[in-house]
């Protein structure tokens, strides 16, 4: 171990890897780097250019939730920094230890504890990858039906710390609804357990406090979830509209007219183009949508049949269920290199969420604010997320040819984010749908919630009084 | 430097996380530097000069089984085993190797094969040496099956005499030069490919058969990427290929019933680059009374463990063993009285974690059984 001469972290050193092992305990500077870059654009473009990242000054690795405590009371005891690290596939920042000190990773923690047949759920410490938990229901017969585009590369307690969403959030809701308990250590080292189900009065939800703090305020070790059984059926169709505001009309209709899609994907004019030409090689102009049902298959047909009519009704061109087929068996092949957007362009996925009465707004609103204020940034969009009530726009800005200064680049990637996000906050939308806030977006916390935000920050300083947990993120103070 | 040719997988895996839920060694260590991603940061690092070879960097650069899940897993089919092998090479020229890689490759320098074993070779082999000195056919056993697994080069023998066949042995056979090629010898690995091609040649062959998946992938990528090119004058079958053969021309027969329920594990490089899953599959369900059960993870999404070259046995044991047990719980979790594997490295890493929880064997034993 060579990190630096000072003592105290000699000192910190011995007391760390006196609760992990001298083999879960790093501080060499391949490790560091590896850790010093998520997800996060700037980060990305910092460490192609050149520029050094942040560093941690260790890494732990701990297999228990126990060893998690002692690691807690030891940052706490000498004020230093903890930046808990699951996948590190987080896009906002959330991850990076930007004061130094302790990261945290939790894939050690990967153990499913218990399968409930009788309930329905699974019991699994939240350092599992998402895809490798999903591997050990699916021998069951059984998923938590939550398969975002990271499922491979993200922890299940990312996606808690997150209020992540997977593809078939529709029916089956975002990671918040799938939540059945948890287990947390927090800042002193106190491990909690919140109610053994979701559903109560005994006072406020405490899995909800905890759920989208993303290590602010202590680490997630366990969590159980809801089950489903893998459905009999699963079925998809596509359809091609004259455009986006048609296919938004049938999207809503279905839902309002209170069927239970498993998914409903609307890509606006530009992505269906781009990305569905490029992914799927279905060259149409207009918007391309896909929507899915799954169950029994009965019930799967009368559904399908009544979502086909509410499309038609809209003078859609129907392309079938092999198209939709297709969108499903590539649906995260978007996210790989070269179908994704790299470096040296500048990207950011600004999602958000609003009713159906402001959802198109939301879009337009943001598109103004992104291409009038930056005509070198173009805006796509799709709507991947449905609700009772409206759904979320997953809206993104590229650059082609950013700035190559580091700084210039880091300014104008702000200030797009800036001008979008206050485009979508005042139209009715919200910071943020799935992605977090992180480091990103936390100075634009205060504006999104006004005098509300002081209530988060008086939980912060009653749960962390030393302010070790990922200091500086969500808008929270630094070290 | 070498990795310079790799560009583009550098820029496309360092900001790329879709694969590390199938990265072997990834997935075990649980570092983020062990990832195709970690990766990729430390050469870009290396190659803008943010970062040097030293020590820290190098050590992950050989974590790394080269086994060829992520690749197999990337829709933009970017090749990460290339890279980490360029790398290797890079840290071999600039020569920055560790103690334990400069030893493997003395081992096989000085003594012939990559265990540092003497160099003769032992009794075992020589029971089934062949007579001949030239002959259509040569086998040949590499270090593994010569030196740990003898009982291999038995049972092919065995199988090659009771075929007829007109075959011989290299004398003093020596390692094939694969690790020389996956520790970053370049040099070194195409000055052994040619002086071991010259021998070869000399036995008069025209077909080179080996049991060993390291040997097979080293005479038909390896010997290739370094101009030594068996390609017109002799054919390079795997002990599969070649048994396959056999059965097919009605040399052997697999007459003995074995009762057994077996599961395959597929091999690395049989599988992933050579694309032969199907046909140890098919020869084991040639045999009487066989019923085969396949593992959760088969074919291109096997579990690695680790073989290449065996290589990764010698740097990072414990690794190794955490490998060849997750294969182990896979195996018993089938239900099969038998593992079969086609390898003699992946045969001794799995018979050394198996314990009593379920019997390793490989395939030509198998076929030794079914037809004496
Ligand atoms: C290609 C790609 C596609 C993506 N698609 C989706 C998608 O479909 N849906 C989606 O929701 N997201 C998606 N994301 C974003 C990302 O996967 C999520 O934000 C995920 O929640 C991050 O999880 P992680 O384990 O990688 O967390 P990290 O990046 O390691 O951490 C994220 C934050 O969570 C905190 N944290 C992590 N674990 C814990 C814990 N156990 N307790 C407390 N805090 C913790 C960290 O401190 C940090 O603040 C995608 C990312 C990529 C790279």
């Amino acid at each position: 171990m060579k990190t630096s001469n000072s003592y105290l972290q000699e000192m910190l050193y011995s007391e760390l890897a006196d609760v992990v092992g001298r083999e879960d305990i790093t501080g060499n500077k391949a490790d560091k780097a590896a850790y010093s870059c998520d997800y996060y654009w700037i980060p990305e473009m910092w460490l192609d250019r050149g520029c050094p990242n942040p560093m941690a000054d260790f890494i732990v690795h701990p297999e228990t939730t126990e060893e998690v405590s002692r690691i807690l009371k030891i940052a706490g005891n000498y004020k230093i920094p903890v930046v808990t690290w699951g996948g590190g596939a987080g896009s906002q920042g959330g991850a990076l230890p930007v004061y130094g000190g302790i990261i945290l990773d939790t894939k050690k923690m990967n153990r499913v504890l218990n399968i409930d047949r009788d309930t329905f759920s699974v019991t699994a410490e939240t350092g599992i990858i998402t895809q490798h938990l999903e591997w050990e229901l699916e021998g069951e017969g059984l998923s938590t039906m939550h398969y975002p585009a990271s499922i491979s590369c993200s922890t299940l307690g990312g996606f808690l710390a997150h209020r992540g969403t997977g593809v078939l959030s529709t029916k089956y809701g975002k990671i918040e609804d799938m939540i059945m308990s948890m287990e947390v250590v927090l800042p002193d080292g106190k491990i909690i357990n919140t109610l053994p189900v979701p559903r109560h009065a005994a006072g406020p939800d405490l899995n909800q406090l905890f759920i989208g703090s993303e290590g602010t305020l202590g680490v997630i070790t366990k969590a159980t979830l809801k089950l489903h059984p893998l459905p009999a059926e699963r079925q998809f169709h596509a359809f091609i509209f004259k455009d986006m505001h048609a296919a938004m009309q049938a999207g809503k209709e279905i839902m309002l007219s209170r069927l239970r899609p498993s998914v409903i994907r609307l890509y606006d004019e530009a992505e269906t183009k781009k990305l569905i030409k490029r992914v799927l090689g279905i060259d149409k102009q207009g918007a391309y949508l896909v929507f899915g049902f799954e169950g029994d298959r009965e019930i799967v047909e009368i559904e399908k049949k009544r979502a086909i009519d509410i499309c038609l009704k809209q003078d859609s061109e129907d392309l079938g269920s092999e198209m939709g087929r297709s969108w499903w068996k590539h649906r995260y092949d978007f996210f790989y290199p070269p179908h994704m957007f790299a470096l040296p362009q500048a990207f950011g996925t600004l999602d958000t969420v609003a009713t159906f009465s402001n959802i198109e707004n939301v879009y337009w609103a943001m598109k103004r604010a992104v291409e009038n204020n930056f005509p070198e940034a173009v805006y796509i969009g799709h709507f991947s997320h449905w609700y009772e009530w409206g759904c979320m726009l997953y809206a993104r800005f590229i650059i082609d040819n950013p700035p190559q200064d580091p700084h210039e680049a880091a300014q104008l990637y702000n200030s797009v984010w800036d001008a979008g996000v206050r485009a979508a906050i005042n139209a009715g939308g919200v910071l943020n749908e799935h992605h977090g806030i992180g480091l990103k977006l936390g100075r634009l916390m205060k504006e999104q919630y006004g005098e509300a935000f002081s209530i988060f920050e008086k939980i912060k300083e009653a749960i962390d009084p030393n302010n070790i947990m990922n200091p500086g993120k969500m808008g929270f103070k630094g070290a | 430097m070498y990795i310079k040719e790799y560009t583009d997988v550098i820029n496309a895996c360092k900001t790329c996380f879709m694969c590390r839920h199938v990265c072997t060694v990834g997935t075990e260590t649980q570092h983020e530097a062990d990832t195709p991603r970690g990766k990729a940061i430390l050469l870009h690092s290396i190659l803008n000069k943010t970062m040097q070879l030293d020590e820290e960097t190098i050590a992950p650069l050989y974590r790394c089984t080269t086994c060829g899940a992520c690749k197999n897993n990337c829709v933009g089919n970017y090749d990460m085993p290339s890279l980490i092998q360029a790398a290797r090479a890079d840290i071999i020229e600039q020569e920055k190797a560790s103690a334990e890689v400069v030893g493997i490759k003395d081992n096989i320098l000085d003594k012939g094969n990559i265990l540092g074993l003497k160099k003769d070779i032992p009794v075992e082999m020589q029971a089934g040496k062949a007579p001949l000195d030239k002959a259509e056919v040569l086998y040949f056993a590499g270090c593994h099956t010569t030196y740990l697994q003898s009982e291999l080069a038995e049972a092919m023998t065995k199988i090659m005499k009771q075929a007829e066949e007109s075959f011989t042995i290299l004398p003093g056979e020596v390692c094939c030069g694969k690790p020389l090629y996956l520790l970053g010898y370049r040099k070194a690995a195409k000055d052994w490919a040619n002086k071991l091609f010259q021998q070869i040649k000399a036995t008069g062959c025209k077909k080179i058969v080996t049991n060993c998946p390291s040997c097979y992938d080293a005479f038909k990528r390896n010997y290739e990427a370094m101009s030594v090119s068996f390609a017109t004058e002799i054919e390079v079958l795997h002990a599969v290929e070649y048994i396959s053969d056999l059965i097919a021309k009605g040399k052997i027969k697999l007459q003995k019933q074995l009762k057994k329920t077996v599961t395959y594990h597929d091999d690395d490089y049989l599988t992933r680059f050579h694309g032969l899953h199907e046909l140890p599959r098919q020869l084991l369900s040639a045999i009487p009374g066989i019923e085969p059960v396949e593992m959760r993870w088969n074919r291109e999404e096997a579990a690695s463990c680790g073989e290449a070259g065996g290589v990764l046995q010698q740097l990072y044991p414990q690794i190794s063993r955490s490998l060849a047990a997750r294969i182990i719980d896979g195996a018993v979790a089938t239900g099969a009285d038998r593992l079969v594997t086609v390898c003699p490295i992946t045969k001794g890493a799995l018979s050394a974690q198996a314990t009593e929880r379920i019997d390793v064997c490989d395939i030509i034993e198998l076929m030794v059984e079914t037809l004496m």
